[in-house]
């Protein structure tokens, strides 16, 4: 059940280079593959792993979601003033804390993270 | 007078580096991708002069920053003596172009030689080497049509159809000077980083960058005035902008040849090709 | 006698991978190699042992981005093992799924990288062009493109929906028309044949004798493959071909690696035929016996094995990864001695090294370098 690829070089059968050249005058006349990213939006699919939304009204604030995160990234305060923090920066998503979630609050949707230039913007304080 | 001289030096720089823009551009296109802009060469260059270019401990600055303007200045004085832009009335002269053409390639080898880095010394071996190479045909070519129409003016049009062969052996040469693929061995990036440009920047670099791009107008527009019509404009960009589509093609079709290989490929290739029709000319 | 040095640095624009290779050239010709690695420790290890089994798999799978799913899906295997739990067919389908579109965009960024180094690049973008499809399909099936997070300790995380598999189909269709395109291309381009036939010859012998692995050694006619050996998962119910090349150079390396892109498209079609409805994970019992397994799996470059030990806590005590490109770095010297400077990238390339899961411990000594042996490992235990 196994395949040796058998190739049999010859001395005088060097080769050509038609099979590149026809895929590059083909080329010339089809629209380029790639887009301008960021200037061209892109539409990423169902069930990507993207930003980090939290819905206030779900939450019970168990915190499954702070024990079960691999980098700590979720910081939950149960005390009288009910704190929620998240460090986008640490964050692998990975998608544990919605899988775990009892509420359904928390959902990784299908956008991208924003871009910040510093450490401290990362964390985000939602009320 | 002094809007002469300065048309005359401005107009073979902007058209080399239009000629390097649309080759990227076009070869960008053929990889299915979309591509830099146009003026790009342009903007790189004016953003490299304001860079500081590093001097490094062993080799002589004074002497690479002059090497690199010397380069520069050989190939626009070729560029005085073209038609179209001949303002300052330069007499046309073949031996003055075979000996400005080897004297800038020289100028990047001796750049190369100048720096104590292995990666220069490499990559400047190898372009003496492929110098070994491309320079006889060239000097073969352009000396047969200097003996023949001793001036500019008797050359006939259209040579392409009488000296085929001398065309396709030009094509190669030219690829082989310009530094592209197959024959970019002297900058090989992939094993000895930047060859012979490895230890410039700032200002060397642009004007090294400079004198590549200068070096491709001045090589497709001889290929053009000697094998083509230049009496007529139209003639002139038409036959230019073929000639620069083959350095293209040959740019993204091929792979690039190790340094035997390709010595081996220009001699075998183009010096019986150049026999063929000196023999079928002179009989 | 060499007369030069020249450093192929760690960092160096032909190779990706930080490696350090002194070679001393005589002229042109490469006269003697010597190579250092451990430019990219990150302390894998030692990481490994600080959180428990379950949060591992997430960081297994970031060891490597390019053969992710394999060293996450070996992690997971061999903790199976130890805790003795049987996971569902289903699970295993998708598993096979995920790897074999893995080795598929592994050996299309292979066949890239080898236009790159010869200075086609043409070849390198038309390559990444199409791996765009296998990446999609990747994005359909787990939600990111290069490490999927797939596995988790007794099964799969996600499930595959009738939807996704129509397109997972429509993907591979489009593929086996570029793929068969690219395998023309390498048999009848006359410059790759001058740059890579010939080159990097290893010998069956030599395969023997340096314990090579991956399509290396399958390149000089050593018939190894650990799906067809250890017959993890459901490979033993999947027929499909182990492709081997009888020279052992290059050029031969490149046909093999080929080849087996659509051996793993045939895969992957085949496990989706065979899959039922049921079942993708089962919850597993928390008892962690004191035990040590070893677990093999074929990733992309070779043969990459996982050593864990644990010691009854929910923490492991002793993780050791041992990648397929440590074991193919012993062949540097052979490859490259006798052949000239501008084989080089040429020969290391047709290597396929992904050192970003290679390091090897150093311990220094009174300021002199000593490298460590796997027995010595064995008594160093973490607390």
């Amino acid at each position: 059940m196994d395949c040796i690829d058998s190739f049999n070089f010859n001395r005088f059968n060097q080769g050509d280079t038609m099979r590149v050249l026809s895929e590059v005058i083909k080329n010339i006349v089809r629209k380029p593959f790639t887009h301008k990213y960021p200037h061209q939006p892109i539409v990423l699919p169902h069930g990507f792993r993207g930003d980090f939304t939290w819905y206030k009204e779900k939450c019970v604030f168990c915190e499954i979601c702070e024990r079960i995160c691999p980098v700590g990234a979720i910081k939950v305060d149960r005390g009288d003033v009910k704190k929620y923090e998240v460090d986008v920066g640490k964050c692998i998503f990975c998608a544990e804390c919605e899988k775990a979630c009892p509420k359904d609050a928390i959902d990784l949707t299908e956008k991208l993270t924003p871009v910040e230039t510093e450490r401290t913007k990362t964390i985000r304080k939602l009320q | 007078m002094i809007m002469n001289i300065i048309e005359v030096l401005l107009v073979p720089i902007f058209l080399g580096f239009i000629y390097e823009g649309i080759l990227r551009k076009i070869s960008a296109r053929m990889q299915n991708r979309i591509g830099p802009p146009i003026w790009q060469p342009l903007l790189d260059f004016v953003k490299l002069l304001s860079k500081e270019s590093f001097e490094v401990v062993g080799s002589h600055h004074f002497l690479i920053s002059f090497l690199s303007i010397l380069s520069v200045v050989s190939l626009l004085v070729i560029g005085f003596t073209f038609p179209f832009i001949n303002l300052l009335n330069f007499r046309w002269d073949f031996i003055l172009v075979i000996y400005l053409l080897m004297f800038s390639s020289t100028c990047f080898i001796l750049a190369g030689f100048s720096f104590p880095s292995p990666y220069t010394l490499i990559g400047s071996t190898r372009e003496i080497t492929l110098l070994l190479a491309y320079e006889l045909p060239l000097i073969i070519i352009l000396l047969f049509f200097g003996m023949s129409y001793h001036s500019l003016l008797s050359l006939p049009e259209n040579l392409i159809f009488s000296f085929p062969l001398f065309f396709i052996s030009f094509l190669l040469i030219t690829q082989a000077k310009l530094g592209y693929q197959p024959f970019n061995i002297g900058e090989a990036e992939q094993e000895i980083v930047a060859g012979y440009l490895t230890e410039c920047s700032g200002f060397e670099l642009a004007m090294f960058n400079l004198a590549k791009s200068l070096r491709m107008f001045i090589m497709i527009s001889l290929a053009s005035i000697l094998f083509f019509n230049f009496k007529n404009i139209l003639a002139f960009v038409l036959s230019s902008f073929i000639i620069l589509f083959f350095v293209i093609l040959f740019r993204v079709t091929l792979a690039r040849f190790r340094i035997d290989q390709g010595f081996k490929f220009l001699w075998i290739v183009s010096i019986p090709l150049i026999l063929i029709d000196l023999i079928k000319a002179i009989l | 006698m060499h007369d030069m040095m020249i450093p192929f640095g760690p960092a160096h624009p032909a190779l990706p991978e930080p490696v350090y290779l002194k070679l001393f050239l005589d002229g042109e010709e490469v006269e003697d190699v010597d190579f250092s690695v451990g430019y990219n420790h990150k302390g894998i290890e030692k990481a490994l042992e600080e959180m428990d089994y379950f949060k591992n798999v997430f960081l297994s799978g970031r060891i490597c981005g390019i053969c992710s799913s394999a060293h996450s899906t070996c992690y997971t295997l061999g903790v199976e093992k130890l805790l003795n739990i049987e996971i569902p067919d289903k699970a295993k389908f998708i598993r096979i799924i995920v790897s074999e579109l893995e080795r598929l965009q592994s050996h299309l960024l292979w066949l890239g990288l080898l236009g790159h180094e010869m200075g086609f690049d043409t070849l390198f973008m038309l390559a990444f062009r199409e791996r765009e499809y296998v990446l999609e399909s990747l994005e359909l099936m787990t939600g990111k493109r290069v490490v999927h997070d797939i596995n988790t300790i007794g099964g799969v995380r996600r499930d595959l929906s009738h939807e996704t598999m129509i397109k997972l189909v429509k993907n591979l269709e489009i593929l086996e028309g570029k793929i068969e395109y690219f395998r023309k291309l390498v048999r009848k381009d006359f410059l790759i044949k001058k740059r890579t036939l010939r080159i990097g010859k290893l010998d069956k012998k030599d395969v023997e004798e340096l314990c090579l692995v991956g399509p290396v050694a399958r390149a000089s006619g050593v018939l190894y493959d650990i799906r067809r050996t250890d017959k993890y998962l459901k490979y033993d119910d999947l027929n499909f071909k182990i492709v081997t090349q009888r020279k052992g150079d290059a050029f031969a390396r490149t046909l093999v690696r080929v080849r087996e892109m659509i051996e793993s498209m045939r895969l992957v079609r085949l496990a989706i035929a065979f899959i039922e409805p049921g079942p993708t994970r089962v919850k597993p019992i928390l008892f962690f016996p004191e035990k040590e397994v070893i677990s093999r799996v074929e990733a992309p470059r070779g043969e990459l094995i996982y050593y864990i030990r644990s010691n009854g806590t929910d923490k492991p005590a002793r993780v050791k990864i041992r990648t397929p490109t440590y074991a193919n770095l012993l062949s540097l010297k052979k490859i490259l001695v006798g052949y000239t400077l501008a084989d080089v990238p040429v020969a290391v390339a047709s290597l396929d090294p992904c050192l970003c899961c290679t390091d090897r411990v150093t311990i220094v000594k009174n300021g002199k370098e000593k490298i460590i042996k796997w027995e010595d490992l064995h008594d160093h235990e973490h607390h």
